[in-house]
């Protein structure tokens, strides 16, 4: 057995070190090694976590982001925002959401830095109201307190988000350079602290080393107790933004990363995003250990960006509420997930 | 007999029509989706190597004059494709033609509307007239399909290869959804350019015709195809992708193709066609199925409709000559190939 079967073996076993994962970046360089490190992530998912894939519903924005300057390779940056939804709209989404039979749903917005606290949760009373089973993650960035997740986790709130993206702070400081990697460290532990779970993202694209992608998934696997998810993100390089010109990420990459978090991290949910969340697409995800997504199924945005109504007009469905649209491509979605083997964990009820 | 064992033979020795269908019926998860993808590259990597081929793309060199319109065009989205608005001047395709040379391509498809009878196919020939003599290195090969059975022979000095795309061989789909074309000449020009020993192309398309809650693939028919392509002795170039209903044609309202059977059939046809050239290969997924081939590298079409133009990979539009224009992909739709090991031809 090589060096490559031998860091295989112990990816599958659990016993992959990280002087073995660095190896593993490394050492995969072609289609066929790939193949070889993709299937045993999904080997570990399917025994750790099993074949039910996850789909979570979208709604955003609740909050407004302030962040200045604003992370170089986001929409804001190139000028585009949008007012955060009204209670009113924010019960018609909960409301959409529930009639499709999907059973999460990730809350989002920008990172107020004066505090999100009220906002979040009364977003989440409303939702609660309507549509008491849904499983919601909060996605607001570093600006809830301590109490702010305690009252969260009373209301029934189930996992909160705090994405670094890199753990490498020069990377950060580049790309963010109106954020603060403490802060979201603090809301990670945070979350850990109260006994809700944490979903966090890694980004690839914006300059981490596999280093820094191995210190990453390493720190995740040794300082929090209650991972629930982790999803990696592949830059989309977007017009008007300062990092317009710098390539999208590497999807060859990205599947490496994520594979690597799954052998290393094992009973998390894995996700993808960015220009990974592309339904053609899906049987990679799947392939390199994916067990969930957001951003593809149900979305309820004021962003026009996620209307792709070309993919499959027969199975897509569209409201609009104002300027909200309410997007279902649950039919689609489940369909690639039951062709790839996989049950999707809310089949659609109404389309 | 298993499906793995199945794939042991194959790898060495093909597939049988059975084996083909087994296949298809047995892989429907993960895992034998994998082993069938990996089973494919490897009769890539022996019978054509690790080295990726690219293909032009000029377009268009003819109007289509199909009445009734194809059930699926993009035309129906934009009258303006394959009108005589998207015909490039004999300047443009000439500029268009040397700047695939200056890029280092050894080939390009020339493509357009179906321009029917004798007056199409004169349009035709002076334009691969006007390419061929613009730039007499590159290997052209002719997709408009704007002639007959019995024009090939007037063709083939002109060209390295004909395409003709039949999408199905299915009479009554190709009907239903192809009124105004014939499925019958498409087959015989393929035919043609085989006895007269032209390399040929073809498309399959995935999920064509299935419409909403038919749900079970025509493997059947699927296999056919392939066998029939077998068939050709010349044949060099399988394009398979899944059907996607154009936003307000008449099949708006039926359900793509499945991108997991498109991975499966990709598949299948390496086991089954070996040397074959297979497009797919500008993506991971169509490279670990088994693809070898770039379709629509640098296209060379009229401004208004930059084929391809990605708004999140780094392609540029440039101007060529009056209204050509021409989107420089080549990092982008090479990348994957690169990334995954392999080799592009011309060293791009």
């Amino acid at each position: 057995m090589g060096e490559l079967g031998t860091l295989l073996r112990e990816a599958r076993e659990g016993t992959l070190d990280r002087e073995g994962a660095l190896k593993l970046l490394k050492s995969v360089r072609d289609y066929s090694d790939l193949m070889k490190l993709m299937s045993v992530a999904s080997e570990v998912r399917d025994e750790c976590v099993g074949r039910v894939y996850k789909l979570e519903a979208f709604m955003s924005p609740i909050t407004k982001c302030t962040t200045n300057p604003p992370c170089r390779y986001c929409r804001r940056s190139a000028g585009a925002e949008h007012d955060p939804l009204t209670p009113e709209e924010i019960r018609w989404g909960a409301e959409r959401v529930a009639a499709t039979g999907i059973k999460r749903l990730e809350i989002g917005g920008g990172t107020p830095w004066g505090g999100a606290g009220e906002a979040v949760i009364n977003a989440v009373k409303i939702i609660k109201k309507v549509a008491h089973n849904l499983l919601i993650r909060v996605n607001v960035g570093p600006a809830l307190s301590r109490d702010d997740l305690l009252k969260l986790k009373e209301l029934g709130v189930v996992e909160v988000s705090s994405n670094f993206e890199t753990m490498n702070r020069d990377v950060f400081r580049r790309v963010k350079p109106g954020d603060d990697l403490n802060a979201r460290i603090a809301l990670a532990k945070m979350i850990d602290d109260v006994g809700l779970k944490l979903s966090t993202t890694i980004m690839v694209g914006i300059g981490s080393t596999y280093e820094d992608y191995v210190n990453h998934v390493f720190w995740l696997k040794e300082n929090v107790r209650n991972l629930g998810r982790v999803a990696i993100t592949v830059l989309r390089p977007i017009k008007g933004t300062p990092m317009e010109h710098v390539p999208a990420g590497s999807i060859m990459e990205a599947l490496k990363v994520g594979a690597l978090a799954r052998v290393v991290l094992r009973h998390v949910d894995l996700g993808f995003g960015g220009i990974m969340n592309d339904h053609r697409l899906l049987p990679l995800r799947i392939m390199a250990g994916g067990n969930r997504e957001v951003h593809l199924s149900v979305l309820v945005t004021k962003s026009k960006a996620w209307l792709r109504p070309s993919i499959s007009p027969a199975e897509t469905e569209v409201l609009s509420k104002g300027n909200l649209t309410f997007i279902n491509y649950l039919p689609l979605i489940t369909r690639i997930v039951r062709e790839a083997g996989m049950e999707p964990e809310s089949p659609p009820t109404s389309t | 007999m298993s499906y793995s064992s199945i794939l042991t033979r194959a790898v060495k020795d093909g597939l049988s029509r059975e084996e083909a269908l087994t296949l298809l019926r047995k892989v429907r998860d993960w895992e034998s989706l994998q082993d069938l993808m990996r089973a494919a590259s490897r009769v890539r990597d022996e019978e054509v190597g690790t080295e990726v081929k690219l293909m032009g793309f000029v377009c268009s060199i003819t109007p289509c004059t199909t009445n009734p319109t194809c059930k699926y065009c993009f035309r129906w989205a934009n009258p303006k494709l394959f009108s005589w608005d998207d015909v490039l001047s004999d300047e443009e395709l000439e500029a268009g033609m040397k700047a695939i040379q200056e890029a280092g391509l050894r080939r390009a498809e020339l493509g357009g509307g179906t321009y029917a009878d004798a007056v199409g196919r004169d349009y035709t020939l002076h334009k691969l007239r006007v390419a061929k003599h613009a730039v007499p290195s590159v290997g052209i090969w002719v997709t408009n399909v704007s002639f007959t059975q019995e024009d090939v022979a007037l063709l083939a000095p002109l060209v390295e290869g004909i395409t003709s795309n039949l999408e199905t061989m299915n009479p009554m789909t190709y009907k239903a959804l192809r009124p105004g074309s014939d499925l019958r000449k498409r087959v015989e020009i393929l035919v043609e350019a085989d006895r007269l020993g032209v390399p040929t192309d073809t498309t399959l398309m995935v999920g064509l015709g299935l419409g909403e809650g038919r749900g079970t693939p025509p493997y059947e028919e699927w296999v056919r195809f392939l066998e029939f392509v077998a068939s050709l002795k010349h044949f060099r170039i399988l394009e398979i992708h899944p059907f996607r209903p154009t936003w307000g044609s008449p099949v708006q309202g039926m359900e793509p193709g499945s991108v997991v059977e498109t991975l499966k059939l990709r598949a299948i046809a390496r086991l089954m066609l070996r040397d074959v050239w297979l497009s797919g290969a500008h993506t991971v997924e169509g490279l670990m199925a088994g693809a070898n081939l770039i379709m629509h590298a640098y296209p060379i079409t009229k401004s208004f409709r930059p084929w391809g133009h990605s708004k999140i990979f780094a392609s540029r539009i440039r101007r060529l000559t009056g209204d050509a224009v021409v989107v420089d992909n080549l990092s982008d739709v090479t990348r994957a190939a690169k990334e995954l090991g392999f080799s592009v031809e011309g060293g791009l």
